[in-house]
């Protein structure tokens, strides 16, 4: 679907047309999925990220202005901030950094391509489930959003260093929880 | 960092961009429930905003009047004919603890007191302009004090005179004729009704018989002659957009008296004298349904209230009240000069009250709307709407006089019900939109075409108003 008719559904979506906004939903909701995915703890949540998101797209449709950017970029930024806002409502804190090892490893195993290659998407997303709510968060915005650690500092309501620490902290436990997963990994005692 | 990159960049590219949903249907529905419910709560939301908007319109509307009326009760003229007596030592009293009595025989129907004037004395006098301001206020002596007056002032030891009015002022409110209309508006309560149907035979009636035949008859095919070519559209819903809003208005103008028509004479022509129409105001909530660009459809509550000004003078004589350093005796020298004895002594006081007071009529009712909308695609549009009301409720207060069981002349608030008014009005307003807000500025009219309102003095009247309004609409 081109941008063009982005456009026209989102007009017609702005009449209150039915078939229009069911339109709109069926094109834009896997993107907005996939984003709920990652920030959700499970796919049911994921899906109550997702409608939260559309209710909110509709009816803050008049906001969208087109000579600012493209309703996808548009609706991909609401659905993010649909995810935090919806995860700051779980009441769930960001874990302490205190609560894991701080000893990070420097420089990675130059086989690790060949071994990250076997992992599906299924496995990964797992492994990013598994972190804690916070350390899933920074991972999320900070590589996913390419945000700034000051900006995910700003948005989560922690220090900067702070946001550094846990995308490092993340991203060594993402490592931890898929190696596990591999023998051979396992064999050549990186872990 | 290399390797760190590395990573992140692995971490980007097997995360797919796009995930389908299992069910997206479901997904969809519990979206579509979630809006539905949004929207409830927000038309839930509107109507008691907009209800407690309408009640706090019209409590300000009625405050502001009750505190228009004390303003006109305290700045009421107070008239007093004898207020420029130069010859009463004392002329100003203090009110009397007791009610003041009246001499007069006729009941006095109805009077509007907002403002009592002092009492003033008036003390007996012993001078020819003494003699000649009564004149000039057409009081005489009354009994003996006309011997007193005849006499040229020389029987001093009649000082206790009494005085009484020659004709009466023309207040009108004070007549034999009016005592009828003040026992129609509060009848006798009618006692011993049972008493009236002690002769009622009641006679039994029959067990009513009903027969009941069900029949099933087919219904024949039309012939081929009508098979027209008509086509029904059923997906008219769907083909002509329709737009609810809540729209409320405000509006404040004049009122006037279209027909009045009482079956007391006297009464009728003593309120047409009294009553001066003065002011309207309303509140309209509407729930509006705007079809295609052009129309709308509208209906609500609505609230109207007249004002009427009404003022009447009351006078009263009242009884023998004891005034000091009254000159009771005048006794004339052989040698020409004049002494005069003063003393405390009883003279009678005439008041005379000119009051003011506001009638409300309220109108309770329930308009329709039609409309229609031009210059629809600019901001600013023109609507014009007229529709119908029926008003349901529609009370009226006013003063009323009546006597106590002192014989004085008192005031109630006589409130009374009418029902069932039929109305027409129209309006023209320029509206803005802002979004889904809209705000009009306008004029509007009122008719009262048709009262089927029954009061206890049988008074049927038919008003109309013409003002401006302000509304604000609302889309849902």
């Amino acid at each position: 679907m081109t941008e063009t008719q982005v456009q026209i559904l989102v007009q017609n979506c702005l009449r209150r047309d039915p078939q229009a906004e069911r339109k709109l939903f069926d094109h834009f909701a896997p993107k907005v999925f996939a984003i709920a995915r990652r920030f959700a703890p499970d796919d049911p949540t994921a899906e109550d990220f997702v409608q939260e998101t559309f209710v909110l797209v509709f009816s803050k449709l008049k906001k969208y202005d087109p000579a600012r950017g493209d309703f996808g970029g548009w609706l991909h930024r609401v659905a993010v901030n649909t995810c935090l806002l919806e995860l700051r409502k779980m009441r769930r804190q960001p874990a302490k950094t205190n609560q894991f090892p701080p000893d990070l490893p420097d420089e990675t195993d130059s086989n690790e391509a060949e071994i990250f290659e076997n992992i599906s998407e299924n496995q990964l997303l797992e492994a990013i489930r598994s972190l804690p709510d916070g350390y899933r968060q920074v991972l999320n915005l900070a590589v996913f959003e390419g945000w700034s650690h000051r900006k995910i500092g700003n948005e989560l309501g922690i220090g900067e260093s702070s946001s550094r620490s846990q995308l490092a902290r993340a991203k060594y436990f993402l490592k931890i929880f898929l190696t596990k997963s591999l023998p051979k990994y396992e064999r050549q005692g990186l872990v | 960092m290399k390797g760190k990159d590395w990573f992140e960049n692995w971490l980007r590219s097997k995360i797919e961009r796009e995930t389908p949903l299992a069910q997206p249907g479901a997904v969809w529905q519990k979206i579509e429930q979630r809006r539905k419910k949004r929207r409830r709560r927000l038309l839930f939301c509107w109507l008691l905003g907009s209800g407690l908007g309408i009640v706090a319109t019209g409590g300000a509307v009625f405050f502001y009047f009750q505190n228009l009326e004390k303003t006109a009760s305290a700045a009421a003229p107070m008239v007093l004919d004898l207020e420029k007596n130069g010859h009463s030592k004392n002329p100003v009293l203090p009110l009397l603890a007791s009610p003041p009595t009246t001499n007069f025989s006729d009941s006095v129907v109805e009077k509007k007191l907002l403002a009592s004037s002092p009492t003033t004395a008036k003390s007996q006098t012993s001078s020819a302009a003494d003699s000649q301001f009564f004149e000039d206020k057409k009081l005489k002596i009354n009994g003996l004090s006309q011997s007193f007056q005849n006499q040229n002032l020389k029987s001093p030891e009649k000082a206790a005179a009494q005085f009484e009015v020659f004709e009466k002022i023309k207040t009108a409110a004070v007549s034999s004729e009016n005592s009828s209309k003040n026992s129609i508006e509060n009848p006798p309560p009618l006692e011993n009704w049972a008493s009236r149907f002690q002769n009622f035979q009641t006679q039994a009636l029959p067990t009513p018989f009903y027969f009941v035949k069900i029949e099933r008859r087919k219904i024949p095919p039309p012939p081929d002659t009508l098979n027209l070519k008509i086509k029904i559209n059923l997906d008219w819903q769907t083909k002509i957009p329709f737009q609810l809003s809540c729209e409320m208005t405000g509006g404040f103008g004049t009122n006037f008296l279209l027909a009045q028509r009482s079956p007391i004479p006297g009464w009728h022509k003593l309120r047409q004298q009294q009553e001066r129409p003065l002011d309207a105001a309303s509140a309209q909530f509407l729930l509006r349904s705007d079809f295609g660009k052009r129309f709308f459809l509208g209906a609500g509550i609505g609230f109207w209230r007249w004002t009427d000004e009404r003022r009447a003078s009351r006078v009263v004589i009242d009884s023998l009240v004891l005034v000091p350093n009254l000159v009771v005796k005048i006794i004339r020298h052989a040698d020409g000069s004049e002494e005069k004895i003063v003393d405390t002594g009883y003279v009678q006081q005439i008041i005379r009250t000119d009051t003011v007071h506001f009638n409300r009529f309220n109108r309770f009712e329930i308009p329709v709307v039609v409309g229609i909308k031009f210059f629809t695609q600019k901001k600013y549009q023109l609507e014009l709407a007229a529709g119908a009301a029926w008003g349901f409720r529609t009370p009226s207060s006013g003063w009323v006089a009546s006597k106590n069981g002192f014989g004085a002349t008192t005031l109630k608030n006589n409130i009374y019900l009418q029902s069932g008014t039929l109305a027409i009005f129209g309006r023209l307003n320029l509206t803005r939109n802002f979004g889904k807000t809209a705000l009009g500025l306008g004029v509007q009219s009122r008719w009262e075409f048709q009262n089927m309102a029954r009061t206890a003095t049988d008074l049927v009247e038919k008003r109309a108003s013409v003002g401006l309004n302000f509304s604000v609409r609302r889309q849902f």
